[in-house]
């Protein structure tokens, strides 16, 4: 029994080795492991053998079977490597062609700035404020402390409806519409985004253009927290680097007023064509609410100060995409747009 | 405002140069917009005289002359000028010479037809001169000079082309600077350099003067002060060449002597004068009064003005000589002839100038300052300095004494001023001493010093000086914004926010973007023969539209009232540059009136949506042509993203310039959001469209009353029950209704219906078409049994049988 054991260990791993498929390695388990396979027959005899061999074949025999099974899981494993190696080659694809891409929009470039503009006040504390864009004599003018006959008005051409009744020229009638209604809370703090109008049109005007207003109302609001205010604001949207420059200005609703420039971001204050050499640019005008303002209203000038800006959003998305014409933002070519 | 800066040097002792100066200024309010170099780059061009002209022997239109620049020996120069004679006075450019003009080039000897010529005389264009302020005299051929003067002389400084000029951009409440004194006065407060104003021999109220006129102000308001001067001996001539270079230097063309004294004398006090012929004044002077309902007037330009009762106007007992501070009449114009002239200095009331000019559309550099108001105190002296100025050039001998009628007081505004509400509203720690001297820098008359405030006088040239504030710009205009510190405001902490429907329009619009649209600004203008395009009938909604009273043109007549317009435009204009594939959409807003012209009209907010054109096939994919279903789908997605149950598409009567057989109004609950459609046949044609125009509009208010919130509901843990089903029908039975039909006889807990093919052709009747439906069930609580599905599927087959005579297939 032992010659015959000695004997079938060696066919069946010659026969192994010979194994080359999953469905040869099935035949092969059958062919010696199964009910009736080999090994399994001669556990089967050990019966026959003396109560001192039977332990001894019977870890021969255990031996034995391990090692084909463990060969077997080996070679197995192999097999299964070299199928899906296969597989693989079976299956490349041709990565160079183009993938099916999601065709996405985009933003129009002017209410992408306003969208930072609105993000960085939001940040500051500011709530998004809206108005109506034809809007009364008064709010527009009268409450801006601009009354009827008030040279100043020339500095706005407006389009009229009715003698009472314009589109807006700035964004400014909002800040009293919001403070009528927030009066008497404190603080005030808001910024008015919107589209304005005036009688103007050429390479640099366009009858409608866009507007961010800001405005703040409480106790001991100062003329330096004004240009702290928008200093951070420069920062956040132009760099950390950016410097401004406060100059005295006139807005009859402002007092004192401030047009702000920041360092020309085209030559970096050098002095260039788009700075006209003096290394500045105007971005925005602004200053302390004029009491007049403040009444009109609703607040008390003696008891409450406040500032406020105003900026044109064309002209912060020219300097900030380095776009020439201000037509171009109205004009909606398809070949403009995709570029933002 | 163009300043010269020669003339400013006169009147402050400035130790700075031009652009320190013009730096100053800028940081002060004053900003300098401009500085212009008037010897724009000039070299070695000398004065000369032509000492003899001899005929070019090889040239016809070639003159050789011997000119004396001043050197040792005359040059000889060879010229094509026409007006070139001996003995006469010219600009010659040396040998070596730099021209203004970037396009000539430095001087050379060159040899013209065997002549060698040693330079080149000049004319003013050569010179850099702005040849639309000169005579036709001064810019044809050479320019002339006085005939004596002296040869050899720098013809930058000669010209008074060594000047400077600063252009300043004057904001309105800074008038006063339309004056050079004023800006000298600043220029004096901000550097501490100080004023040296001209003196003026002072005159006496009456004298002959008054023998000889009198003025009137018939009505109060009309006119603060009116004063005038009289000058006999008038001798009406050029100007001296010093005043042609500062008025041109100004940005003014010289006239003759008198008018340039006055426009002078106007630019140096910010007081416009006018001069009136006194010998061709009917009767004993002026008087000052409204005009007439139809009275007229010939003005200085030749041009008769049709008058008004707004207006006012000087008159003699003729009728008008002028329309007060605007223009002058010709009638009584200053003429070669003229002997005795009558000098008026006025002020003018601000607004009634100013409606006048609005009136007449009539603008000048006088109606600019009285418009603004000027400084009535300083009149006599004005008048003073005007007969000094025509004495001086010996243009006339001053008649002895004025007349002053003054029909209003001159108070100036007297304003208490606290430091510490300075520093409070500032923000700065300044003390009462820095303070004080910009009172004084400033020339406020302090009327009242406190230790902790003052009670201060406005000077009189300065008008924009009343409230206390007015006082804290000045401070921290000398102080400096630069000096301010960047501080935070103190109060209490906020929390930034957008409205809900801001919030909304900007998730709208993020779809958009998503689905693959870009954001298009469009003018909410357009020109009201759009509504004729679109064939809009006349009682229709989209007529009552804001209309403007002064558009620029047509094209932006009225606030668009619908945005089919707007989006059909895109799409052409995008058409009609090739960009033939176009996915946009625009938020923005429709302007309805409500009836009541004197009332803002209602703004909508509208999500415009517009297609044309396919998403071209790719390798992988077919063509995806924008149509229709495309627009309906994204308008489908944008509602189910909201949250908005129950949307019907309704075959309605189509809008305006829609296709009538594809549209469809968008309602939800009954409430209509909107509408979906392709563009008119009709409408295409008329807007020249070359391909079909998809167009949806959707009212964001409606979708925002419509939006449901968020609902959470437990995943089912049983499984889905899936069935399909295919059902033939008559073509013109809406897909909609018998989806309606199916959900209404698939019990509560049918989930999902999607319609997956849509079938006409050889295996069907001729007007039939098969709709194949998946259907999926699911309950929250237990596992769904096929008899229970079963039944349902029944009933459904059972009931679009007997509705629509729906065959079902594939059984």
């Amino acid at each position: 029994m032992r010659e015959e054991l000695i004997e079938l260990k060696q066919s069946a791993l010659s026969h192994l080795d010979r194994c080359d498929s999953l469905e040869a390695l099935n035949e092969f388990r059958l062919l010696y492991m199964g009910k009736k396979g080999k090994l399994t027959l001669i556990l089967r005899n050990m019966g026959q053998l003396s109560a001192e061999e039977r332990p001894v074949m019977g870890q021969q025999v255990n031996e034995i079977r391990d090692e084909m099974e463990s060969k077997i899981s080996q070679f197995t494993a192999a097999l299964k490597a070299k199928e899906i190696e296969k597989q693989i080659a079976a299956e490349q694809i041709d990565i160079s062609l183009p993938g099916r891409q999601a065709s996405v929009g985009g933003r129009h470039p002017l209410y992408a700035v306003m969208d930072e503009m609105e993000e960085i006040f939001m940040g500051l504390g500011f709530s998004v404020a809206e108005g109506y864009e034809v809007e009364t004599d008064y709010y527009n003018f009268e409450a801006m402390n601009l009354p009827k006959d008030h040279p100043a008005r020339d500095m706005q051409d407006s389009f009229y409806i009715t003698n009472e009744i314009l589109l807006r020229t700035h964004t400014s009638p909002t800040q009293t519409r919001v403070m009528e209604m927030m009066h008497p809370q404190l603080p005030v703090k808001v910024i008015i985004p919107g589209k304005v109008y005036r009688r103007d049109d050429d390479a640099t005007h366009s009858p409608m253009f866009h507007q961010v207003e800001g405005l703040v109302v409480d106790k001991h609001i100062r003329f330096s927290d004004l240009k702290g205010i928008l200093l951070e604001f420069v920062k956040k949207f132009y760099g950390e680097d950016q410097k401004i420059r406060l100059r005295p200005s006139y807005f009859p609703f402002t007092e004192p007023s401030a047009e702000v420039d920041i360092c020309c971001v085209m030559c970096g204050g050098k002095g260039c064509r788009t700075c006209k050499g003096t290394g500045w640019l105007e971005v925005l005008g602004s200053g302390m609410v004029h009491p007049r303002v403040l009444e009109m209203g609703g607040y008390d000038p003696s008891e409450v100060t406040g500032f406020a800006f105003g900026m044109g959003v064309e002209r912060l998305a020219m300097l900030k995409y380095g776009v020439d014409d201000l037509r171009l933002f109205f004009e909606n070519d398809i070949r403009f747009l995709r570029q933002f | 405002m163009r300043v010269s800066w020669n003339w400013l040097k006169q009147l402050v002792d400035l130790k700075i140069t031009a652009v320190e100066t013009a730096a100053c200024l800028t940081k002060a309010g004053l900003e300098v917009e401009g500085l212009d170099r008037l010897d724009k780059g000039i070299h070695k061009v000398v004065t000369g005289k032509i000492l003899e002209v001899q005929p070019h022997p090889e040239a016809k239109k070639l003159v050789i002359t011997k000119v004396d620049a001043g050197g040792e020996k005359p040059l000889t120069i060879v010229t094509g000028a026409p007006n070139v004679m001996a003995g006469q006075s010219v600009a010659v450019a040396l040998v070596g010479a730099k021209l203004p003009n970037e396009t000539h080039p430095d001087i050379q000897l060159t040899t013209l037809r065997g002549v060698l010529s040693e330079g080149m005389m000049c004319g003013a264009d050569e010179l850099g001169m702005d040849v639309s302020k000169l005579t036709p005299e001064e810019k044809e051929g050479l320019y002339p000079l006085p005939e004596d003067t002296k040869p050899g002389l720098d013809i930058v400084p000669f010209l008074g082309l060594d000047d400077v000029v600063l252009d300043i951009g004057l904001t309105p409440n800074r008038s006063d600077c339309m004056g050079m004194i004023n800006i000298a006065r600043e220029a004096s407060a901000l550097t501490g350099a100080p004023l040296t104003l001209p003196e003026v021999p002072e005159s006496r109220e009456g004298g002959r003067c008054a023998e000889l006129a009198t003025i009137k102000i018939n009505e109060p308001g009309l006119c603060g002060r009116f004063g005038a001067r009289m000058v006999e001996n008038v001798k009406v001539g050029p100007s001296p060449l010093w005043l042609k270079q500062r008025l041109n230097a100004m940005g003014m063309r010289s006239i003759n002597n008198l008018v340039d004294i006055s426009n002078m004398v106007m630019l140096e006090t910010n007081q416009p004068l006018h001069f009136f012929d006194y010998d061709l004044l009917v009767g004993k002077g002026v008087h000052v009064r409204r005009a007439k309902a139809g009275e007229t007037i010939e003005t200085l330009d030749g041009q008769v003005r049709n008058l008004t009762e707004e207006m006012t106007l000087v008159a003699d007992d003729a009728g008008a000589v002028a329309i007060a501070g605007v223009m002058g009449g010709l009638r009584t114009e200053v003429t070669p002839q003229t002997k005795r002239i009558l000098i008026e200095a006025a002020s003018w009331d601000g607004t009634l100038t100013r409606r006048t000019t609005q009136a007449l559309g009539l603008r000048s550099e006088a109606s600019m300052r009285f418009e603004k108001e000027v400084d009535a105190t300083a009149i006599l002296w004005v008048l003073d300095r005007a007969v000094q100025l025509i004495e001086s050039l010996g243009a006339g001998t001053g008649i002895e004494g004025y007349l002053n009628v003054c029909s209003k007081e001159e108070k100036l505004p007297q304003t208490k001023v606290r430091l510490n509400k300075i520093n409070y509203v500032l923000g700065t720690r300044l003390d009462h001493k820095t303070v004080q001297n910009i009172w004084k820098a400033l020339r406020i008359n302090i009327l009242e010093d406190h230790q902790d405030s003052w009670v201060l006088e406005s000077p009189s040239w300065r008008k924009d000086l009343v409230i206390e504030e007015d006082y804290i710009e000045e401070t921290v205009r000398l102080f400096g914004y630069d000096q301010l510190e960047a501080t935070t405001p103190a109060g209490k902490t906020t929390q930034g926010s957008r409205t809900e429907q801001h919030n909304l329009r900007r998730k709208l619009t993020g779809l958009m973007i998503g689905m693959g649209y870009r954001e298009a600004v469009n003018y909410s203008f357009i020109n009201p023969d759009h509504l004729e395009r679109l064939a809009v009938p006349q009682d229709h909604p989209w007529r009552n539209a804001v209309i403007l009273k002064n558009p620029l043109s047509e094209d932006q007549g009225m606030m668009r009232t619908t945005i089919i317009p707007s989006m059909t435009e895109l799409a052409v204009w995008n058409n009609n540059r090739r960009n033939r594939d176009l996915q946009m959409f625009e938020m923005g807003k429709v302007y309805i009136a409500n009836g009541d012209r004197t009332k803002q009209p209602d703004e909508q907010w509208t999500l415009a949506i517009m297609c044309t054109g396919s998403q071209k096939k790719t390798w992988q994919q077919p063509e995806i042509v924008y149509d229709f279903y495309h627009m309906k789908g994204v308008v489908e997605t944008l509602l189910q993203q909201c949250r908005i149950n129950n949307i019907q598409f309704v075959a309605d009567q189509a809008v305006p310039g829609l296709h009538p057989g594809r549209f469809a109004r968008i309602l939800a609950e009954g409430q209509e959001l909107g509408y979906v459609g392709e563009l008119h046949p009709q409408t295409a044609a008329l807007y020249e469209a070359t391909q079909r125009i998809q167009i949806a509009s959707l009212n964001v208010e409606m979708i925002q009353k419509a939006m449901n919130p968020v609902q959470y509901r437990p995943l089912s843990k049983f499984p889905e029950v899936m069935r399909d089903l295919a059902i033939a029908v008559r073509t013109e039975v809406p897909a909609a209704d018998l989806m309606a039909t199916i959900r209404q006889h698939a019990g509560t807990l049918l989930k999902e219906i999607r319609l997956f093919d849509l079938y006409q052709g050889v295996q069907l009747q001729e007007n039939q078409k098969s709709l194949a439906f998946a259907l999926t069930w699911q309950a929250e609580d237990r596992t769904l049994k096929d008899e229970e599905i079963n039944g349902f599927h029944e009933t459904i087959e059972a009931k679009l049988a007997e509705v629509y005579g729906g065959q079902v297939r594939g059984r």
